[in-house]
This record gives C-alpha cells, structure tokens and sequence, in this order.
C-alpha cells in the first residue's frame, strides 16, 4: 500500500515546506525592510490576513500537488521497472510492462522487455544445446558401451598407473575369480597388476611405449583359474597426452597354446620318424644295390627291412592326414619381433633391476618370431642363475646364420653341469618380480628354440637359437594413429580466391565397418552430392555400397544398418573409387571430420589407380571456429543449431546431403568473422584445435 | 689291425644296415641301443669313430656328445651325428658341441662311407 499514500505524503511535505518558506519570506521581510515600509506591510496584513494567506497557502498546495503528480507518473514506473528488471536471469517469466505514457521511460520499459526475451531465448537454447550435448554423449557412451560388450576378447583400460578405469564382461570372466585361490577380483580403480599377480603391467605400459617396440606389448600370464592369458597392451595415448592410459586385451590362449604344442609335437616326430624310415630303406636298397655279392640271408633282411619301413611310412602318413584334418593350423602366439628390440628390452629390464649386463646388438636389422616377453624374461632369469652361482662378467649378444639368429650369454666362471641346467631350464623363469607361468622348457619349445652350454678355459656361453622370421612387409611404426595432415595441399591460386558463395565442390561422406582403418576398418559405402556455384544440387549425387571382403561388426552395422547381406553383391573398393573419382572429378572436398573419411579414400585410392589428393573443407573444424564456446560440432548439432530439418542420417549420401546444407548456412556466418574465400576457409581450419585429430 | 667304429642308434633298420654297411667297408663294428649303454661302452672299447644318432631314448646324442667332449680320455675320438631332424638348429647345436661332421638322415650310404673315411683319418686337431 506504500505506493498509494506516497504521492500525499509527498504532497504534505512539500506543501508545508512552501507554507513555511512563504511564512518565513514575509517575516524576514518585515525584519529588513525599512520602518514604514514594514509598518506599512504590517497594516496590510492586519487589513487584509486572508489574502496574504491565500498567497501563501496556493503556491504551497500547488507545489504539493505538483509534487504527488510526478510521484506517480515518473517514480512509480521507474521503481516497477526496477522491480521487473531484479527478475531478469533469475528464470522466471517477467511481468509484462504496461506503457505509462511517458516516452522516455517507455522506451527503457521496451528495452527491458526485449533484453529479458532475448535473454529467455538464449536460455532456453542454451537448455536445448545442454539437452542435445548430453543426449550426444550418452549416445557415445552407448556407442562405446556396444563396441566394448560386443568384443570377443576382455578388454582392461587402465590409467597411466595401471588402475583400471574399465573393463568388459569377457574381461571379468577372464579375471574375476573371487572363488578361486588366492581369489581375484577384477574393480574399477584397482591396480591390473594386484589383479593378476606377476604380471608385468608397468613393463607392458612403458615397453608399448618405447620408440624402439611395434607399439604394443604381449605377454602371458596364468589366471589363478589355471587359464593362460595372452595380453596385448597397446597405449591409449592421444597426440597432446601421451600419457593417457592404456588398453589390455586379454584373450585365453590355454586351448591354442595346448593345440599348437600337440600340433608341432606331432609334425616333429612325424617327421623325425618318417626320416628314419626313410633312411632305413635307403640303407638297405643302397646295400642290395652296392653289394651283390652279400649273401641271400642278408639280400633278404634287406628286403623284409624295405618292406617294413615302407608300411610304417604308409601308416604315418596315414596317421597324419587325420592328424591334420581334425587340427586346423593353431594361431600364431607369437609375434616377428627384430632381435635389436628383443636385445633392447632385455637391456631396460635387467637395468631396471639393477643387474649389470653388458649388450651388444646386432649391426643388421635380423628378425625373429617370438614371444618378446618370455623369451626377455627367461633369458634374464638364466642370466641371473648364471650372475649368481657361476661367474661374472656377463655379457649377451647376438649371432645371425643363414637359418636362425643366436642369442648368446657368455660369462667368465664355470659352466653349470647338466643336472643343474635341466633344472633351471624346467624351472618358470622370474626376473625382477615378472613370473611366466610355463617353463623355459615350455617356452623353447614354443620357439622351437634349441639351446646348449659350451666351455673353453673357463669362458662360457649360453647359447639360445630361435629361427629366423621374415621381416615383417610393414612394420608398425608409432602409436597406431595415423598421421594425416588434412592441410598438405598447397591451394592454387585461383581456387584458393574463389569466394565461398561461388564455390564448387564435392560434399561427400563414408559409412565403414569401424573407427581404425590402421586395424583393417574398410569402406562399405560412398555417398555424394555436389555444390555448383554455391548452390546444392541434390540431382547430381553418388552413392554406392562396397563389398569391404571382411565381415561387418554388429555394432558397426547398428549405426548405419548396412548388413554383410546388403553387400555381399556389391563391388569391392577399387571398382567404387574409380566410379566416385569420376562424379568428383577435380572437385575440391567437402565433408564433416574430412580427416576420417579422407583416411579411408587414401588407404583404397591406390587399389583403384586413382588419387584424391585436394584440398578440403571440413565443416567441423569450421564449426569450432564458429562456434568456439558451444559444446556440439557434430553434424546432427549443426542442422539443429541451423534450423535444418533431419533427414536420412547414418547412410552416405544422407550425410553428405546434410553436410552440404550445413556448409551452405554457415557461409555467411564465416563471412561475419571475414572468411570470405576457400582460401580464407583452410587457413582458418589449420589453426581450429580439431585439426590436431588424427586418425 | 682294422679301425673300430660305435653305432649307436634305436632303430633297428638303420642299425642292420650301417652295421653291413660297415663292415664291407672293412671297419670293426660295435653297436649300441641307447646313450647310457654308449657311455659305459666308449671307455673299454675305444672306437675311432661314433656314428651318433640324435634322438635316443632317456639321454640325446647331444648329451652323449657333451660328455664324450668333456672327458679327458675320450674326447679325441670321432663323432659323426646322424640327425633325422634335419633343422639347421639341430646342426648348429652338434657342431658347436664338437660334433666332427654330420649326416642328415636319410642319407646316401655312399657319402657315408666317404664321410666316415674323410673323418677317420683327419688328423686330430683337439
């Protein structure tokens, strides 16, 4: 009620305050003024006392009106607008301004209102971008959670550490055994190597990321289930953080490892026996032949002997093909690894442990196929039987022969007699708290390895012969991410000045059967559709499916639903490139995460005899130019950000329709922060942080 | 008098025909079935030549090998392996052992004999 006694309260005050003034006026006057002026003055008051109040009283009332009028009509808006303007940000809808009539403050009322609408809009678009970015990410998330449950290996991330991070459910069937003993328990924060005991998590972290490995690192733990797993670690690492935690698959090798020894025994002695058979016969026929004269007793051992040998050849055979019938070819356990990496690594481990080896290393670059870890550890484990109960001076080198490489530690001391190496060699081989859980018989065996002593005044060797390996077609250098540079192509000069509303160009996406074309992800599908002059013409578009001749990923087929049925008929990549090499012509690129796709194209565009080096436009390193503080750049934000409406997603040409609607939107926008040509567009692009992606 | 020669080897076949083999050529003729009765033979009889067959039951020809090279007494005398592994390991590992030739079976008993000549009348180096 405040609001309606003011204005008279107002008018009181300042009715009185004129009474007063006009009262203390008259007698200040009658003080100053000469006598009969102020005996004058005095006489006209006593006269006439009314009309000298009503001199004084009217300006008092007037200026009290005056006083309730402005209250009213210029306070009291102002306060209201004060009142609504305390409501702004405060996520409420404001009370709307009724005009008082007064221009000035109308106008501060109209711009109050529309601040407070603009500002609802962008909260609200603000709520909208909030909704869509964690609707993205727990799209990826679910995206993620697939691939990783759809994996027939265990997977283990682990920070840099080694405390897990996350794990998979074959992983957990793998290494959670809380009813065996010692019971394990495979937890989100817990250290992998707590989990399984003896196994060298941190070796696998730093030797994955040595400059010198293949990056990645295996080795063979057994699970307290009496499981044998093979673990390959790989570094998570991205470029900006190399430090960003690592990946454990984890697949149980115990059947394989049973299956290849059974194999491998049984092709040795096979063939152990079918030459000594052979030798037999040969003996004996060279004996018939050579020495007619050998008495009919002998000729006829000879020829029962023939006989003989020759069934239990046919029997072998025979034995064999069933053999090889029932067995397919066991998996190879080990990997081609160069001798100097074996040598290498054996040298970090030993230093770490503080043993004190000397290492030469081979001048060549000789290969072998092994597994790098038990071979290191084993050798290490006899090195340090050695270093303890025979001599000094230790040194280990390599040897290299036509057929196979050697590996030899020589020692001044004493040679162990034979009963203590075959004990050693039946012993599981530890090294600086990394176990293998099979013997160093086991893993000679594995290798096919042959291994002896040998003295001379005191100087000894250990020698080791693994046979030799082809060196591998393409060796696997770095981290695994591809080092493609999205901005090796120099613009010519007229292309580059060509203004973005003019542009031509081919807006192109690809579906594949996953993320890693390093890893033998193919392309299943090209869709395009071309920009004339700056104008879509979706009438010239391209889209083709490719047979990639490797089965499609489930979870690979449920984002773009393209199943190995579809493509079973399909061209393979060479013939399809060649088609969209055609359509694209010399056409510059568009697309959104170019460096993706454009990873694709190049690793197929050689089968095809075509090259589809050009410069590119990605719109989502132009989408972080634009938009550098909101959270989605993907294509899906973008059409939503731009108001376009949705169409076919997750299917090439879709895409690459969708693609070219948000590079359309986008030109004047990229004219608003002066990017007016391809030029201007690519250079911006290079310094976007997206461009540092690499696939 | 005529030079002895030790076969040691499992199989029989083989064993029948070296032993005639052999003997044609004028050589005396001994034979063992296995490592350990090699071992205890070599000491009394002395050959001047082992054929060693590799795979013996119980104890290798390699191990036969080692021990022969490291006894005093008897590590002059000649050994040939007789490998049906045949794998260029194997071959390395004999020679290193202080195998004085090798024959990968099967083999022509022809260049046997010339190996077994060649080897028997080199003169010992050791």
């Amino acid at each position: 009620m405040r609001s309606d006694t003011r204005p008279w309260i107002w008018a009181a005050v300042v009715f009185l305050i004129t009474f007063a003034g006009g009262f203390l006026f008259y007698t200040f006057l009658t003080f100053i003024l000469a006598e009969e002026t102020s005996s004058a003055l005095i006489a006209f008051r006593q006269d006439f006392l009314f009309v000298l109040l009503l001199l004084f009283v009217t300006p008092a009332i007037l200026a009290g009106l005056a006083a309730a009028l402005m209250v009213n009509r210029y306070v009291r808006p102002v306060e209201k607008l004060s009142d609504i303007s305390s409501l702004l940000g405060k996520n409420t809808s404001l009370p709307e301004y009724s005009p008082s009539g007064i221009t000035f403050i109308d106008r501060l009322g109209q711009n109050l209102d529309a601040a407070a609408k603009r500002l609802n809009d962008q909260e609200s678009e603000m709520q909208e971008q909030l909704r869509s970015a964690s609707r993205k990410l727990s799209r990826e998330r679910d995206t993620l959670a697939t691939i990783i449950e759809q994996l027939q290996e265990g997977l283990v991330v682990t920070n840099k550490e080694g405390r897990i991070l996350l794990f998979n459910a074959p992983a957990e069937q793998m290494l959670s055994l809380p009813d065996k003993n010692p019971p394990t328990y495979l937890g989100l924060g817990r250290p992998l190597d707590q989990v399984i005991e003896n196994a060298p998590v941190q070796l696998a972290i730093d030797e994955s990321r040595h400059p010198d490995g293949n990056g990645s690192f295996r080795f063979t733990v057994s699970s307290p289930g009496d499981q044998l797993l093979q673990i390959r670690a790989i570094p998570a690492s991205l470029k900006d953080d190399p430090d960003s935690g690592n990946l454990f698959f984890i697949r149980n090798i115990t059947g394989s490892v049973l299956k290849h020894h059974k194999e491998e025994e049984f092709a040795d002695d096979g063939i152990r026996r079918v030459r000594d058979s052979v030798a037999g016969i040969r003996a004996a026929a060279d004996n018939l032949k050579n020495y007619p004269d050998a008495g009919a007793d002998m000729q006829e051992q000879f020829l029962g002997l023939i006989l003989n040998e020759t069934e239990t050849i046919a029997a072998l055979v025979g034995d064999y093909q069933k053999e090889q019938g029932k067995n397919k070819p066991g998996e190879g356990l080990n990997q081609v690894i160069s001798l100097s990496a074996l040598l290498g690594m054996m040298q970090r481990i030993s230093a770490q442990s503080g043993l004190n080896l000397s290492f030469s290393f081979p001048e060549d670059e000789p290969y072998v196929e092994a597994d790098a870890c038990s071979v290191s550890i084993s050798l290490l484990y006899m090195t340090g039987k050695i270093k303890e109960l025979m001599g000094d001076d230790i040194r280990i080198a390599s040897e290299s022969a036509d057929e196979h490489h050697k590996i030899k530690i020589s020692w001044t001391g004493e040679e162990p007699d034979q009963d203590q190496l075959q004990n050693w060699i039946g012993g599981f081989p530890e090294f600086d708290g990394i176990k293998l859980p099979f013997s160093m018989q086991t893993v000679m065996q594995q290798h096919r390895a042959e291994w002896w002593t040998q003295s001379e005044d005191g100087s000894c060797e250990f020698n080791m012969i693994l046979p030799k390996a082809e060196k591998p077609a393409s060796p696997k250098t770095g981290k695994g991410h591809f080092d493609f540079d999205l901005f090796q192509f120099s613009l010519s000069s007229e292309i580059a000045k060509t203004p973005l509303k003019k542009i031509t160009a081919t807006v192109f996406d690809t579906e594949t059967t996953g993320l890693y074309p390093s890893d033998g992800d193919r392309l299943i599908s090209v869709g395009a559709v071309r920009i004339l002059n700056g104008k879509l013409r979706e009438n010239q578009s391209f889209h083709h499916y490719i047979n990639p001749g490797r089965p499609i990923p489930e979870a690979s087929t449920r984002i773009h639903g393209i199943t190995d049925e579809m493509v079973a008929e399909k061209p393979n990549a060479a013939h399809c490139l060649k088609d969209f090499y055609r359509f694209c012509e010399e056409d510059i690129f568009i697309a959104h995460n170019a460096a993706f796709d454009m990873r694709f194209l190049e690793l197929e565009q050689r089968g095809a005899g075509v090259d589809f080096s050009r410069p590119v436009i990605d719109t989502l390193l132009l989408s972080t130019i634009l938009h550098p503080n909101l959270e989605g750049h993907s294509i899906d934000d973008l059409a939503t950000r731009y108001g376009i409406k949705t169409e076919t997603r997750h299917q090439a040409l879709g895409d690459a329709i969708m693609t070219a609607r948000v590079f359309l939107k986008m030109i004047p926008l990229l004219a608003g922060i002066n990017i007016h040509t391809i030029e201007d567009a690519t250079r911006a692009s290079r310094e976007s942080v997206y461009a540092k992606i690499r696939y | 008098m005529s030079k002895k020669i030790l076969i040691v080897d499992d199989e029989p076949s083989i064993v029948i025909s070296l032993e005639f083999l052999m003997a044609q050529n004028g050589y005396n003729v001994f034979v063992a079935r296995n490592g350990e009765q090699a071992l205890d033979l070599i000491p009394e009889l002395m050959p001047d030549l082992i054929l060693l067959d590799v795979m013996l039951p119980n104890r290798s020809g390699f191990d036969v090998l080692q021990l022969i090279r490291k006894d005093k007494k008897i590590r002059h005398i000649k050994v040939i392996i007789l490998t049906a592994k045949g794998r260029d390991q194997d071959i390395t590992k004999g020679i290193s052992l202080g195998a004085d030739a090798y024959v990968t079976k099967p083999f022509s008993t022809r260049a046997l004999v010339e190996k077994v000549k060649e080897t028997i009348t080199q003169k010992d180096e050791k």
